[in-house]
């Protein structure tokens, strides 16, 4: 472990400010826009400070899984692009990029954010497919937080292409995706004693424990996932539950106000 | 097509001769900054044993201070009878702008000739001294010489030294025989300096094939422990430094931070929490604005208007 | 057959519009974003670096490795599977040839210098745009370079002579050639040359001499966007 900066990340944060001056349960000022992509169905850029993240959709029509034929199907997929980080390399999939969708996955997943069933064409024949690709762009501390805000904000932004027979014409889109109760993740961190949202790249580097958790509007959970390599108490558990709930009525409203 | 060979190029390296034309800096061969010379026990040598490194003596900073050269050139401007230049003294320029014409003018750093013009080929700043056209970069990696010190971060454990990080296309060697103080052989490398320590080197050789050689003999080297570290691009390390070293001296007094700044662009800084990160604001300040004049006043009114403790004056 | 008015009305010799922006991503040591009309370019350079593994590295100079990708969201119509594909390691390989040629990498033996190039959206011409984001992004890092490179696609729709096709351009139904070049502006040498489709030898020249002019024109735009970044307060 990086000796210089646990102590200069400890120090500073039980004097309760971080870089850029703001308290532990702050987020860096994020940005979220849609339609950076014309050839995508829904698309979105999202910034939490310097952490930037593409995210676009592609819808295709498919036949559905056998055990769910009356469904419509949803992958998400996570580019940790070489572009944004020294740190990432060419190559499959790194376990992080893994992760990263499949926490993105579960919680829209399981909080019903996408109804299934209205995605389903022909019982057991037709499908939608709906493709999430998470792209990193600049990659600078808190990827879990704006791949999940983008996974949001492009789906929203998402129409169906038009069907043409058995073909899709991807030139014309009409009618937006049959979208529910949104979860929102907030990732919390725990570092020594303090817990913190948002971490930025050093924060990161030396963080014991986190834990992402999906919100619904209701402040029910959808969605777990703990990280790092220390253990939670009950009481952290909690503490960290609280913040996110609280913290995740700051960021629906922000996405419910994009266009 | 060959790659990697221009015309017209000494057989140095593309940025040129390190000599008196580089940027208005200080020269290279003091010992970095090492703060205020407050003698303590933040300076120099281990603290509490083998783990803060090897023993050695404890090191003060020399009392001399890296000053500045006077130009050794022809004054300023271009040659009597010579073509204006294309382009103002510190204009930014891109690689492959014509800067001048003829054969007055003589391409330097960052510059090439192309039948009777001088070109840029780097992104940076235009600097005439007399007949010399030279570019000062905005922006690359260090390119490590011979005598500068610089803070590097330990990336490797070697079975006779620890391999460096110093922001730079090749890593540094610090070899046991460089460290202060005696390691017998076969000992456990990792009691003196871990991986992600931070430690100020001084550059003692460089081969042609750019493996470097650091040591750890000499003033104000050391491991450094608590603080913190901001990188900025190594070409406005000079403007951080200032004119003889005005610029970190303002910085360490008004926030009264220590501060040691390596060549390589790594910076050490440590002092209370919040006037670390008011010293990390203004330095990053300062790298946003090196293009700009007026850079000291503006760094003097920031860290007023921050409510930084007013600097003391200043006794050369 | 003549191809009378370009599908979105442009001149023969007119480009789409473009825009460039220098330093666009933090973490790299240079960057760019390079749009012109519907194709958007964000290229990252990291390095010069270590370079592995061990057999790759060349003890007499830096090499240069380029890697073009489009983001599984970027293409008109289905999704692109993410990984490179031979398609996108023959463009990395001719976006390397286009650009080594003003770089000077004898002083970094044993590194190499990474190039990345990615696409959130595309409309044909991503390999011209992605070398002229590119030499951006070189020089951003503080590279030596004699020049920096533009690159735009000429070519011929039916009986007429036209730059930077589009993709309706590209897929039109008739005799189509598209051929990417790029400059050195500064010697006029060519460093990317390529072409699909079926033209004359003086349909070829006259389209280079069109492209030329172009090209120029671009190399204005990298220029400005390397200036602008510097300009003003300086609070990046």
């Amino acid at each position: 472990m990086n000796e210089i900066m646990r102590s200069t990340v400890g120090r500073t944060l039980s004097q309760g400010i971080r870089d850029g001056r703001r308290d532990l349960l702050s987020y860096r000022p994020v940005e979220l826009k849609t339609g950076i992509s014309a050839n995508a169905e829904g698309s979105a850029h999202v910034k939490i400070g310097t952490t930037e993240v593409f995210v676009g959709v592609k819808l295709a029509v498919e036949r559905p899984y056998p055990d769910t034929p009356n469904k419509g199907m949803l992958a998400v997929n996570t580019e940790l692009l070489p572009l944004s980080s020294p740190e990432f390399e060419t190559g499959p999939p790194a376990i992080l990029a893994i992760e990263l969708s499949r926490v993105v996955d579960r919680g829209i997943r399981e909080s019903g954010y996408l109804d299934m069933d209205k995605l389903n064409i022909t019982p057991g024949e037709e499908s939608w497919s709906i493709f999430i690709d998470i792209c990193t762009l600049n990659s600078d501390g808190n990827l879990f937080d704006a791949a999940a805000l983008g996974a949001l904000v492009a789906l929203r932004d998402a129409k169906f292409p038009k069907r043409e027979g058995k073909k899709l014409n991807y030139k014309e889109h009409k009618g937006k995706l049959p979208l529910k109760e949104m979860p929102i993740s907030v990732t919390v961190l725990k570092i020594g004693s303090h817990l913190l949202v948002d971490p930025d790249r050093e924060e990161e580097e030396v963080y014991d424990a986190r834990l992402t958790v999906a919100v619904l509007p209701d402040g029910n959970l959808c969605a777990l996932q703990k990280g790092g390599d220390a253990p939670l108490s009950f009481d952290d558990i909690e503490r960290m539950v609280s913040i996110a709930q609280d913290k995740s009525k700051e960021l629906r409203k922000l996405v419910e106000s994009v266009r | 097509m060959e790659q990697g060979s221009f015309d017209n190029r000494g057989p140095r390296r593309f940025g040129g001769p390190r000599g008196p034309r580089r940027f208005g800096g200080p020269r290279r061969d003091g010992p970095g900054y090492g703060g205020p010379r407050r003698d303590g026990p933040r300076y120099g040598g281990p603290r509490d044993g083998p783990r803060d490194g090897p023993r050695e003596e404890r090191q003060e900073y020399p009392e001399e201070r890296p000053q500045e050269q006077p130009e050794e050139l022809p004054p300023e401007g271009p040659p009597e009878n010579a073509a204006p230049p294309l382009v103002k003294e510190r204009e930014v320029v891109v690689p492959g702008q014509e800067l001048c014409i003829g054969l007055d003018y003589l391409p330097s750093s960052g510059t090439y000739r192309l039948n009777d013009k001088i070109l840029a080929s780097l992104y940076g700043l235009v600097q005439f001294r007399g007949r010399l056209v030279s570019i000062i970069p905005l922006s690359g990696r260090y390119h490590p010489v011979q005598g500068d010190v610089v803070v590097g971060k330990v990336s490797d454990i070697l079975i006779s030294g620890w391999r460096l990080e110093i922001n730079s296309a090749y890593s540094a060697v610090l070899g046991i025989v460089n460290t202060v103080g005696y390691i017998r052989k076969g000992e456990d490398l990792t009691r003196y300096f871990k991986i992600g320590d931070y430690i100020v080197t001084k550059i003692i050789n460089v081969t042609s094939q750019n493996l470097i050689d650091v040591t750890m003999k000499g003033p104000g080297l050391r491991k450094l422990t608590g603080g913190r570290i901001v990188t900025v691009v190594p070409s406005k390390v000079p403007r951080l430094i200032g004119k003889g070293g005005s610029m970190v001296d303002e910085i360490q007094k008004a926030t009264q931070c220590e501060i040691v700044v390596g060549q390589n662009g790594a910076v050490w800084l440590q002092g209370q929490p919040e006037s670390e990160l008011l010293a990390v604001e203004v330095i990053r300040k300062i790298q946003a604005e090196s293009h700009l004049s007026g850079l000291s006043q503006r760094v003097t009114d920031y860290l007023k208007e921050r409510g930084a403790t007013p600097a003391p004056e200043v006794t050369p | 057959m003549s191809y009378k008015t370009r599908v979105d009305g442009r001149a023969l010799d007119q480009t789409r519009d473009i825009e460039a922006k220098a330093g666009v991503i933090g973490r790299a040591d240079g960057s760019a974003y390079f749009k012109i009309g519907n194709t958007v370019a964000y290229a990252a350079v990291y390095g010069p670096r270590n370079l592995h593994p061990r057999f790759m590295q060349d003890p007499t100079k830096g090499i240069l490795r380029c890697h073009y990708n489009m983001m599984p969201f970027s293409g008109s119509g289905d999704r692109v599977r993410p990984g490179p594909s031979r398609r996108s390691k023959e463009i990395s390989l001719v976006m390397e040839k286009a650009l080594l040629p003003v770089l000077s990498l004898g002083d970094f033996p044993n590194a190499v210098v990474d190039v990345f190039v990615e696409f959130p959206q595309t409309d044909a011409g991503s390999r011209c745009a992605g070398i002229s984001a590119a030499s951006i992004a070189l020089a951003d890092a503080g590279l030596a370079m004699k020049d920096l490179v533009p690159a735009v696609s000429v070519g011929r729709v039916e009986d007429k002579i036209l730059v930077d096709l589009n993709y309706a351009e590209e897929s039109y139904e008739g005799e189509v050639a598209d051929i990417p070049m790029a400059m050195i502006p500064n010697t006029g040498e060519i460093t990317l040359l390529q072409m699909d489709g079926k033209v004359s030898k003086e349909m070829l020249l006259d389209a280079l001499r069109m492209g030329k002019d172009a090209l120029l024109r671009i190399h204005k735009v990298q220029q400005e966007a390397l200036k602008a970044k510097y300009r003003g307060g300086g609070d990046e």
